[in-house]
């Protein structure tokens, strides 16, 4: 058995630890026993309704065992699991079944909710399927090239981009992860805070599995910040990754919170503020902080950047990204793809094993993002990530920002294009533009700007909500007579931001 | 200050903050039940009715808080 082969792991530790317990969900434990009795239970349904080939099997989230036992019998059963939020709009989810041809969906009867899917897919209820067997003789044979997960990210067309990440590629992303030495064990209790739409919620789940550790999760749309903190406190957790947009909702309170139990924070999904990070520091008196940087493309994480709080290495206050992880090289090119020396801004290019092979049935999207470049001699593949960096004296790389018109949202990256299209489908006179704005606890916060629109704005919100998840639906609504343009013919997004 | 009275104060305080008239929480109200109610705006809901009745939550009330019974039992014990 390979050491780096996360399934592998991952079956190891269900096996060697049935007693000790794998997850606490909503005030309930569950042990690796229980575990392994739903995982295959599940498994034997996944094996009725499929055949040899691999397919891809949708996942109706919810924050119970039975979703995160079917994530497993999912990867285990050798298929590709692609997660459907229920709170998505119908048509997203519509779309996302269609694209990826999912003929089976497991469900936990959670919510009463209808999905809009073609006859011919079978719903399955994941619920009362607990099978005597505890995964003891099970036979996993996995063809590292076969896809493990789908996960949707915003596209600008308006229809959401498919990123399949391969067994190949997990595993390599484990290997390197594993490498940075976290000093956990079966002891460990670990948070799991992420929508499994979002990959950190990958790591999240299967890492500490091969430890033998119990994961905490968070019910999604709460409001997460008490629940996560709840959780710290009172179950006193030794590793958290969080988003450090939790750290500005607790900040008032960062007098009340202490946390010695706590081993490792990590900071992940936005760019650190470090002043925000120096002022939690004195809660959590025993933790390391770790800054974790990547795209979904190229596998959860790619870059490392470990806090020395003597000696923090910053730019415009946001804490650096580090170096790449083991498997992974990165440059960052100018416009015209070449190198640019030492100190120079321009986009941050990554290439090794964790890059995904390209999107999901969209060869067009996927030749934009793609290019090859001699590395060491070789014609390599790099994936242009739309992040602007630069790199230190010290060979440590910084976060600058976008280059595009993405933003992340509450962890997500979004399109704001993909906004302004669905603004247009339902107001098509005039122009729109969607931009972020920080709003007083620093988070981005969507604005949009509308031309001629008389109507309701409460009208046009419902529509989004129909069409876009929750965080892709902007804040704030402003009419206007007519965008302002700058001397290039262009909308003046600068001067739009100043209007609010 | 009687509970209802309280539970109106608190509604006024929502519907305000979250851009909504037509919110009307009871007592068994929680975030599930209200579309804007997310964390962000926990924050500001919690502030305003904090500034309003010039009350102060700690984190672990504020945790501790169930639902919207409960944050009007809690202002009505630190206000009396």
């Amino acid at each position: 058995m390979h050491k780096y082969n996360l399934i592998s792991q991952i079956i190891n530790g269900i096996q060697n630890h049935p007693n000790r317990n794998a997850f606490f969900i909503d005030g309930k434990h569950y042990t690796y026993k229980i575990l392994a009795q739903y995982v295959s239970g599940i498994l034997n349904i996944i094996k009725q309704h499929t055949g040899q080939a691999p397919q891809c099997i949708g996942i109706l989230e919810g924050d119970n065992i039975e979703t995160y036992a079917s994530l497993l019998a999912v990867l285990f059963s050798g298929n590709t699991y692609v997660i459907l939020n229920p709170h998505n709009p119908k048509s997203r989810n519509k779309t996302i079944i269609e694209s990826t041809d999912i003929q089976l969906i497991l469900h936990s009867d959670e919510y009463d909710y209808n999905l809009d899917v073609p006859k011919y897919v079978n719903q399955l209820s994941t619920t009362k399927v607990e099978s005597k067997n505890i995964l003891n003789k099970i036979d996993i044979q996995i063809d590292t090239d076969s896809l493990a997960y789908i996960i949707f990210t915003s596209g600008s067309t308006g229809v959401p981009k498919g990123v399949p990440i391969s067994h190949r590629n997990l595993n390599a992303f484990y290997a390197a992860y594993s490498s940075l030495n976290f000093n956990l064990n079966k002891e460990d209790r670990l948070l799991q805070m992420f929508d499994l739409c979002f990959d950190v919620s990958v790591v999240s789940t299967l890492y500490p599995l091969t430890l033998g550790a119990c994961i905490y999760t968070v019910p999604q749309n709460s409001v997460k910040y008490t629940h996560v903190y709840e959780l710290l406190e009172d179950e006193e957790l030794t590793f958290a990754a969080i988003a450090p947009s939790l750290l500005s909702y607790l900040q008032p309170y960062f007098k009340e919170i202490k946390l010695p139990k706590l081993k490792y924070l990590i900071l992940t999904a936005e760019a650190s503020n470090w002043d925000l990070l120096s002022q939690f520091m004195p809660c959590t008196p025993n933790a390391e902080y770790v800054n974790l940087y990547g795209p979904t493309e190229a596998t959860i994480y790619c870059t490392a950047y470990r806090v020395d709080p003597n000696h923090v290495d910053t730019y415009n206050g946001m804490l650096a990204i580090g170096k790449a992880f083991q498997s992974m090289h990165t440059i960052i090119v100018d416009e015209n793809l070449q190198e640019v020396p030492k100190g120079k801004k321009g986009e941050m290019c990554i290439t090794g094993a964790q890059l995904m092979e390209g999107y999901w049935k969209d060869p067009s999207k996927s030749k934009e993002v793609f290019f090859e470049l001699d590395c060491f001699g070789e014609p390599t593949r790099y994936y242009k990530t739309g992040d602007i960096c630069f790199v230190d004296e010290k060979d440590c790389i910084h976060y600058c920002g976008r280059k595009d018109y993405q933003v992340q949202i509450q962890g997500f990256r979004v399109e704001l294009n993909e906004i302004e299209h669905t603004v247009r489908q339902y107001h098509p006179i005039g122009s729109n533009v969607v931009l972020a704005k920080p709003n007083q606890l620093g988070n981005q916060e969507l604005h949009l700007f509308l031309e001629k629109y008389k109507g309701e704005k409460t009208v046009l919100m419902d529509f989004l909500k129909e069409k876009l998840p929750i965080y892709m639906c902007p804040k704030n609504i402003h009419g206007i007579t007519e965008l302002p343009l700058n001397s290039s013919g262009k909308v003046d997004r600068k001067k739009l931001l100043e209007l609010v | 200050m009687e509970l209802d009275q309280i539970l109106e104060e608190v509604n006024n305080i929502f519907r305000k903050v979250l851009n909504n008239s037509t919110i009307n929480l009871t007592e068994i109200s929680t975030a599930e039940d209200v579309d804007e109610w997310d964390s962000l705006n926990n924050i500001r809901l919690i502030t305003e009715v904090e500034q309003y009745f010039n009350v102060k939550f700690k984190l672990r009330e504020i945790m501790k808080l169930k639902n919207v019974g409960e944050l009007c039992t809690s202002v009505q014990t630190k206000i009396a």
